[in-house]
């Protein structure tokens, strides 16, 4: 089982690589001249310019680039020839002396990515991390409503559907759950904020609490009039494919032999639903958490935009549109990394719950 | 002798069957499951709608494109000469949902098939050579796969800026990953099936088996696959022009029509339902035609 973790582990490491390389390539290509968006001078001098692009090393070739983002470089830098200009040449720990005064400059102050220094916002001129840490938990309150919302709704639905095969109600659960990802869900939202919001009023028009003093939103069962809507809309696909997948797991359980066995032994119905059935077909239920992770993720952007929520995926959205590359590219790799664990971990839980899988 | 309710006898019926081909009989047995074919024609008559957009309007005497803020600002539906109402610049809705609607078809239609061709291309190529081209790919699949789509195009639309052109081009390049990654998975399942074994022993070239033996046994995979794909691309497209980082106005699409229509709320609710429904309606006629295909071509995977 060990073995089986550690080389599920080992399995990501290229995965991951190639998303920071991803990223980076993204921002590389975009248009714009860094100097201009750091120091927020359009006007600055061209030898000064020509100066700091030589110590930001933005004229270096992209591997070299790629690289100090990674590992930073507050540590090594590159410069063969001395010159001050960092260029291919690896040298470690090498004081580099740019204005020829005699005294070497510092070393850069950025950690690399794989420290978790993601580097400043362009636009905000605070850490990353900082910003990214302060969406986190609206995120979190708004995805886990959601989740759960998904499961308690979505998991008895599917078994019934099951149960029942062909009666009104599974046909009806089936129809609903097309039509429900064939809508799409920032214009469910819409149309919601449109009846409970704005012709109701049951609920505020977006956020996700009132105007506070302090600035911090009062506990939830306060302010649940601001969740409410953004969960259901977010809990939406997931709720559709739960009960999707829990139909076709359950009818795959209730045909197998303990069932027959089951019902030999003479256990009621009832039992064997949900005793024997039902718990068995929770089993390939394990595989969705991953999908459900980048379902929740590529959800919240657009909702959490719709809703004004002021969660990772607004937070996202609005740097992308402002340009600010650094919180873009922190919060693609982080939500990642998210991903492949969750992947991970649902590989891991199917075989720790299921001794029928064999680790090959 | 068994007969059915056609009259037609079980053996005959048998030998009619067996002188087709299973994209034939998938044909004859989708064109008799209804919901399929309404899905179908409904599908259809949007897209005849759209692509006769010119003519329509030109009859109705609106254009979707004249604006008229003064006097003809957020009509609601049904006002004299403008049939489902003006939008905030007093620009004809029916109009503009048509000629919108020629842009998300178009985009969503051939991004898919184009992503489909790639899928499948690179899908057959690295599932029957494996070796490092394989890894290499697979690599790149669950790379791209690890971040949602719409993510990935929020940020390459923020740097490039796209117009339809550039976007079918980065929907292409995001989403081929779905089909190759199944057109892939069913490829290395047949590789080793006897058939392959035997065209190989008789002689039969790489291309040849991969064209002739592979392509046609994966045929069916793709076509269902295909109803979805263009399904969810149509779905993706539309969150990214809500988001005004898609197609740009004046242009219009069914996504970016929305994007304004929320500060316009109380004053002309219909700016909010008509696109919306239009997507909606579009994907789950895609959707249905995937599941009618999908029984068509597998009638015993129907639960």
């Amino acid at each position: 089982m060990l073995k089986y973790i550690i080389r599920r582990l080992v399995q990501s490491i290229p995965i991951f690589f190639g998303i920071t390389l991803l990223s980076y390539f993204l921002l590389w290509l975009a248009p714009g001249d860094p100097i201009i968006r750091l120091y927020f001078a359009p006007n600055i001098k061209a030898e000064r310019r020509a100066e700091l692009r030589a110590q930001l090393g933005v004229d270096d070739p992209f591997h070299i680039q790629y690289l100090r983002w990674l590992t930073g470089d507050d540590w090594l830098r590159w410069d063969s020839d001395s010159d001050g200009i960092a260029d291919q040449a690896f040298e470690l720990f090498t004081q580099l002396d740019t204005n020829g005064d005699g005294i070497p400059e510092l070393p850069g102050s950025n950690y690399g990515i794989l420290r978790g220094d993601f580097g400043d916002s362009f636009v905000r001129k605070k850490p990353v991390m900082e910003i990214i840490a302060a969406a986190i938990p609206a995120t979190l309150e708004l995805s886990i409503t959601a989740l759960f919302l998904a499961m308690v709704l979505g998991i008895p639905i599917g078994v019934i559907s099951a149960v029942k095969k062909g009666s009104l109600f599974d046909n009806v659960a089936r129809v609903l759950a097309v039509v429900i990802n064939a809508v799409p869900n920032f214009w469910l939202g819409l149309i919601l904020i449109l009846i409970f919001g704005v012709y109701l009023g049951f609920v505020p028009l977006g956020g996700r609490c009132g105007l506070t003093l302090t600035g911090e939103c009062p506990p939830i069962l306060q302010r649940w009039q601001y969740l409410v809507l953004p969960a259901i809309v977010l809990a939406g696909a997931d709720l559709a494919n739960f009960s999707r997948y829990l139909r076709t797991s359950t009818l795959e359980v209730l045909s197998q032999d303990y069932i027959r066995t089951a019902k030999a032994k003479g256990l009621s119905q009832r039992q064997i639903d949900f005793r024997h059935a039902f718990r068995n077909a929770l089993i390939p239920f394990a595989t969705l958490l991953g999908p459900i992770l980048t379902n929740l993720w590529a959800g919240a952007t657009v909702i959490e935009t719709v809703f004004a929520w002021p969660g990772l995926g607004r937070v996202f959205f609005n740097a992308a549109i402002q340009q600010d590359y650094p919180v873009v590219m922190g919060i693609v790799i982080i939500s990642a990394i998210a991903t492949i664990l969750g992947l991970m971990l649902s590989d891991i839980l199917y075989v720790i719950i299921d001794p029928r899988i064999r680790l090959t | 002798m068994l007969k059915s309710k056609t009259g037609v006898s079980t053996i005959e019926a048998d030998q009619m069957l067996r002188s087709r081909s299973l994209s034939q009989l998938a044909l004859i047995r989708l064109a008799s499951d209804k919901l399929s074919m309404a899905a179908i024609a409904v599908l259809l008559l949007l897209t005849l709608l759209s692509v006769g957009a010119p003519l329509i309007t030109s009859i109705l005497g609106v254009d979707p494109n004249t604006t008229n803020a003064a006097e003809a600002k957020h009509l609601p539906v049904f006002s004299a000469g403008h049939i489902l109402g003006t939008d905030n610049l007093g620009r004809d809705h029916l109009s503009r949902l048509l000629y919108a609607g020629q842009v998300s078809l178009l985009i969503g239609f051939l991004s898919g098939t184009l992503a489909l061709v790639v899928g499948v291309t690179l899908g057959i190529l690295t599932g029957y050579l494996g070796g490092i081209l394989d890894d290499i790919l697979y690599w790149i699949i669950t790379t791209l796969n690890s971040i949602p789509v719409l993510v990935l195009l929020i940020v390459i639309s923020t740097i490039f800026q796209p117009d339809a052109g550039t976007l079918i081009f980065s929907l292409v390049l995001l989403i081929w990953t779905l089909t190759c990654r199944l057109v892939r998975g069913e490829t290395l399942s047949i590789r080793s099936r006897e058939y392959i074994v035997s065209a190989k022993a008789i002689g039969a070239s790489d291309a040849r088996i991969m064209l002739v033996h592979i392509l046609p046994n994966i045929f069916s995979v793709t076509i269902i696959n295909l109803a979805i794909i263009i399904g969810n691309v149509i779905l993706i497209e539309s969150a990214l022009s809500f988001l005004g980082l898609g197609v740009q106005p004046p242009t219009a699409t069914w996504g970016n029509m929305l994007s304004k229509s929320r500060e316009f709320f109380k004053v002309a609710p219909h700016l909010v339902f008509f696109p919306g429904v239009l997507i909606s309606t579009v994907v789950l006629c895609l959707y249905i035609i995937g599941d009618g295909l999908r029984d068509a071509f597998d009638p015993t995977a129907k639960d």
